[in-house]
């Protein structure tokens, strides 16, 4: 039976985010202290970043006041007890809050297969049957392990910034049941008619909210959940994506040092080195053949997605292509390359060309730029 | 196309990964755990430095520098380096990253590397993600060796009609699934051919070359090779590589072809109970610092998270051996190991991407003795005439019957072989040593079988229990009935060569195409030297108005010394049928370049003769890459470019001497590395001579003989290698 795509209104739910004064007072704090390591926009730097999905050491509203309050062994993150009173550390908690964005608070509990056997998925069946497993997500995405068979439910929060029309975005694969605040909203099972799937639309304030996640995964080498929180103006949260085994995300950028990185780019010859500019230009140029291949300004290397499993992904460059850049760089007949280095903000490149000694000169240029010089 | 991913470890079934076997560590060792830089690094490499520092190189790319206590960074930007080295001589650190042997080297000694050198990049890559590069490790002479891994996805398999679970693997790009040499900068020499997923590299203190290889497709469990230049060792997608097959040769041939030509491994590792991933082998030097071990191989496991032992024995020519379970429990799967200068062994420690008992992503740890309390573990185990003779750490107590069990592998191209024909044995005449350390016992005993010699319950004199109770030998070949006689001379070993000096065993180069004569001449250049009648000091070798001059009496020398140097001459052997004159005698003759260093002139058309005494081979060194030797009667061509060796001022050898040639237009030999001279080892000399040699046999010619001096062969040596197309 066709649901009829009512918009579901659904009030914002105050959660432990405070009234904006403390919202202000933690920013006041923000700027005299935490950008020095997090970064004046929570980009990181010595310090993790504190806008992006990635929370190691949890990101409820007690699991950051508790790093900001007793710090975390083993880094440069003081117990900030020693400096600040219980409300300023509130007041900076609202703040770091206040700013994020997406699906977070994820907990994702494994159960036996059999107990759910003819049944429609929802909430009342969790109650009955003890999980297998209870496993907090620093990623903030849903991943299953290879060769689950079973169900999971993860319960989750939206933090949502802007108001409007939201929906969950599933890819039709198992059976999946999504409960918002209570109520469902999304029902997909790949073995019944699409006709009885379920995909509310909902209408949402700013504010955080509740929400958990029924999928019936059966045993398979790749994951099959895939899904997306859409909303407003091109908004999307990933609901899926995989783990990081324990691994910091890695992002590279060149300091005022330039910097020389080998990382497999999709679609680049395998001996391709990226030269990282200290303007934020990555250059990729191909030893074997003296070529300047693509270049990127405003750019940087999203390595994160090759370090986990066998390394199966590439790597990713973040950036603004710069078109026409593609050229050859060295004009011979045989080219050998040598060796490379940085020398400040440049990168050196030495090579033989039909015998002769050459080096190959890669400057930053501008903002958005970048220009080549051989000797 | 298949969209499974492939495991390099052996297929991990739940019920493994919990089953029983218990943690154990020797009594008078312990593990140390050291605690990794933050960043959740993942350690694919570990070397020692002899100052004491820890260098390990990292999955995500970095190198990392352990000293005091404090970790620092030292390289970073490389891609996948499965292996680091530290080269003492050159102060610098070599890394195996996926598309290049690299070099590290901290110019101004701050800590920190400055240049990034390419060492060799000549193997090639596709960039599918399984083509791991291990490595390197290095022998006596600084030379250092890496493994290449095949593809996991690609288009050239060999299922040989069967496809089991997990898939083929591929060939996708040059020289994948082979071992390879690399001696100096830009040089990448082939080794031998026949790998899957070759993780484990090293080199023994005797300078002789093994890899480990991962159960898989074509291979029944995992291994230890004994590698020997020019050896195939099973897995069939890399043959085409070799210039005696093709693709589609390869692809016409069955698994009883491959196994005809292919080399066993000399221990097989039984899954579980020994690895399913081993990684590199390491040697204990410590003399004795590491408890009573010493001179034994240790080995790590990625999936049981183990450290295990190994030793060898050569039995008719080859080598075969043991393997015991030493240290299980490690934190997470051993694949790279480093003895450091107290005696300790470190493990570089990974348990990403494949499963790893230990559980943790990645760790170091060292296990190190106390320096006094012996251990009672099995130590090794012989082969004997009837049986085994097994040895303990420490005195037996009461005598136990071994309990015996054989089984042999199956070849083919499906993942792994289970055991096959496994059966308990009779035991029998179990005799115990006067020092109560060593028992023998007879035991029928089979050629290609894996042996298990489990000792249950077996106790000290203390009544303590033995740690591991049960030693695997891989019995390749039983004992010969009567031991060879000693050769007049003893065997010499070729450096990381696997084979000896003039080594009969050693397979012969293949037989190819030459290049057609008129495309063979070269006219003398600008600079030559022509060495017509008047260059020669021995009068017996006379030119003819054709200007061949054949052998004569006596060795023939120019009088004129030379260097490094470039020579073209050309020989023609007297057809015979007598068959008196075959092998060594059919032909036989040399030029000595700089009077001392043999390549090799003698009739290998349709003549047997061993390998390195082949037409063209540094001789007793290096077979020629390929036999392209015309027949008897027709004029052939030798195109030379060598360069002198060099010494230092005490006389020791600073630079060895180089040979690259082509023979008939193919090129047998790619700036080769010689040992030696052809009758002794290097002794300090300046330029010599060119000298042709006299030999006893069938009579052989010569004829348009240049020389051009004093060439820089280095600068000269990549123009030379495109004088003929390579074939």
């Amino acid at each position: 039976m066709k649901r009829h795509l009512t918009p579901i209104l659904l009030a914002t739910l105050a959660t432990a985010s405070a009234a904006p004064p403390s919202i202000e007072r933690g920013q006041a704090l923000y700027q005299q202290i935490c950008m020095t390591c997090h970064g004046p926009h929570m980009e990181g730097g010595i310090g993790p970043a504190l806008a992006d999905p990635f929370w190691k050491h949890g990101d409820s509203p007690e699991a950051i006041n508790r790093a900001i309050t007793k710090g975390i062994e083993g880094t440069e993150m003081m117990a900030f007890e020693a400096i600040y009173p219980a409300e300023d550390r509130q007041a900076l908690t609202d703040y770091i809050l206040s700013k994020q964005e997406g699906v977070r608070e994820l907990v994702r509990f494994v159960y036996p297969t059999s107990h759910f056997k003819g049944k429609r998925l929802a909430p009342e069946l969790f109650k009955t049957i003890e999980s297998t497993s209870s496993t907090p997500l620093p990623e903030n995405v849903l991943y299953v392990k290879r060769n689950l068979e079973g169900v999971v439910r993860v319960t989750a929060k939206a933090y949502i910034q802007k108001p409007g029309s939201y929906r969950f975005d599933i890819r039709r694969v198992g059976r999946t049941a999504v409960y918002f605040e209570g109520k469902e909203v999304h029902y997909s099972d790949e073995k019944s008619p699409k006709t009885e799937d379920i995909n509310e639309k909902i209408d949402l304030e700013a504010g955080t909210y509740s929400f958990e996640i029924f999928h019936e995964e059966k045993r398979a080498h790749s994951y099959k959940f895939y899904g997306n929180l859409v909303g407003p103006a091109g908004t999307r949260f990933a609901l899926s994506g995989r783990s990081l085994q324990g691994s910091n995300p890695r992002v590279i950028v060149a300091g005022p040092q330039a910097k020389i990185e080998r990382k497999w780019i999709k679609d680049m010859p395998p001996r391709a080195i990226l030269c990282l500019l200290p303007n934020k230009v990555i250059v990729a140029y191909n030893t074997v053949d003296g070529t300047i291949l693509d270049a990127w300004h405003s750019a940087e290397i999203n390595q994160t997605p090759s370090i986990t499993d066998r390394s199966q992904q590439p790597s990713q460059i973040n950036g603004k292509q710069i078109a026409d850049s593609a050229r050859p760089a060295l004009e011979g007949t045989t080219i050998e390359f040598i060796a490379y280095e940085t020398e400040q903000g440049n990168a050196l490149i030495h090579s033989t060309v039909d015998g002769k000694p050459t080096t190959l000169c890669i400057a930053p240029e501008g903002e958005q730029s970048f220009t080549i010089s051989t000797k | 196309m298949k969209a499974l991913l492939f495991s390099i470890a052996s297929l991990v079934l739940a019920s493994s990964l919990t089953a029983q076997i218990p943690n154990h560590i020797p009594k008078g060792y312990k593990l140390e755990t050291v605690t990794l830089p933050r960043g959740a690094v993942t350690i694919l490499g570990i070397c020692h430095k002899p100052d004491g520092t820890v260098a390990a190189a990292s999955w995500e790319g970095d190198v990392w520098e352990y000293k005091n206590g404090n970790w620092s960074l030292f390289a970073t930007g490389l891609m996948e380096p499965n292996g680091i080295y530290y080269d003492q001589e050159e102060d610098a650190y070599y890394v195996a990253q996926k598309p290049e042997l690299t070099r590290l080297v901290d110019i101004n000694k701050d800590g920190v590397c400055d240049r990034y050198e390419c060492v060799t990049d000549e193997f090639g890559a596709s960039g599918e993600y399984h083509e791991y590069h291990y490595g390197p490790v290095a022998d006596s002479l600084g030379r250092k060796y890496g493994s290449l891994n095949l593809g996991a996805r690609g288009e050239f398999i060999v299922p040989d009609g069967k496809e089991g679970v997990a898939g083929n693997m591929s060939y996708n790009a040059p020289w994948r699934g082979w071992v390879y040499r690399s001696d100096r900068d830009g040089h990448f020499q082939p080794l031998a051919s026949g790998l899957r997923s070759p993780c484990g590299i090293g080199v023994s203190p005797k300078d002789e070359l093994f890899i480990t290889d991962n159960q898989g497709d074509w291979v029944a469990d995992s291994c230890l090779y004994h590698i020997r230049e020019g050896n195939f060792y099973g897995h069939p997608a890399s043959l085409p590589a070799r210039p005696d097959f093709t693709k589609e040769k390869v692809l016409s041939m069955k698994a009883e072809d491959f196994n005809k030509i292919r080399t066993l491994p000399a221990i097989w590792f039984p899954r579980e109970v020994i690895c399913n991933s081993p990684g590199s082998p390491v040697w204990d030097t410590s003399d004795g610092k590491f408890g009573p071990f010493a001179g034994q191989m240790f080995i790590g496991d990625q999936t049981q998270s183990n450290y295990f032992r190994c030793g060898l024995e050569e039995v008719d020519g080859d080598l075969q051996g043991w393997c015991v379970d030493f240290i299980r429990g490690t934190s997470s799967g051993t694949v790279k190991m480093s003895f450091d200068r107290e005696g300790r062994l470190w493990s570089a420690q990974v348990g990403r991407g494949w499963l790893s008992k230990g559980g943790k992503r990645s760790a170091l740890q060292y296990a190190e003795w106390d320096g006094e309390t012996q251990p009672f573990e099995i130590h090794n185990a012989s082969l004997t005439q009837t049986g085994f003779q097994v040895s303990f750490t420490e005195r037996i107590g009461k005598k136990i019957t071994p309990k015996v069990s054989s089984w042999h592998y199956k070849y083919h191209s499906i993942y792994g072989s289970p055991k096959v024909d496994e059966k308990a044995l009779p035991v029998t005449n179990y005799q115990l040593s006067p020092d109560r350390k060593s028992v023998t016992f007879d035991v029928p005993l089979t050629a290609g079988k894996v042996y298990a010699l489990n000792f249950p319950e077996q106790k000290n004199t203390d009544g303590e229990l033995i740690g591991q109770s049960t030693i695997y030998y891989t019995l390749n070949k039983t004992l010969p009935a009567k031991k060879a006689k000693a050769g007049r001379k003893s065997p010499i070993l070729l450096t990381g060569s696997g084979w000896l000096r003039n080594d009969k065993k050693r397979p012969v180069p293949p037989v190819v195409e030459p290049l057609p004569a008129d495309q063979c001449q070269a006219t003398p250049p600008a600079g030559a030297t022509v060495l017509d009648a008047s260059q020669w000091s021995n009068p017996e070798w006379k030119f003819d108005t054709d200007g061949v001059m054949p052998r004569s009496k006596g060795n023939n020398s120019t009088l004129e010394s030379y260097g490094s140097a470039r020579i073209h001459l050309e020989f023609r052997f007297d057809p015979s049928d007598d068959p008196e004159w075959t092998g060594q005698l059919y032909g036989n003759s040399g030029v000595f370049l700089m009077s001392g260093y043999e390549m090799q002139v003698v009739n290998t058309y349709q003549n047997t003769t061993f390998a390195d005494g082949h037409c063209g081979a540094i001789y007793g060194q290096h077979p020629p890459r390929v036999n392209a030797c015309r027949k008897p009667g027709e004029w052939q061509f030798y195109d030379i470019l060598y360069k002198a060796p060099e010494f230092n001022e005490d006389g020791s050898l600073k630079e060895p001497m180089r040979v690259s040639a082509f023979h008939n237009g193919v090129l047998i030999h790619n700036d080769a590395w010689v040992y030696a001279e052809v009758a002794r080892v290097y002794q300090k000399h300046g330029k010599r001579p060119l000298m042709i040699q006299d030999h006893k046999g069938t009579s052989v010619s010569f004829r348009n003989l240049w020389i051009v001096p004093d060439v820089d062969y280095d600068k000269e040596l990549s123009d030379f290698l495109k004088t003929y197309p390579i074939n």
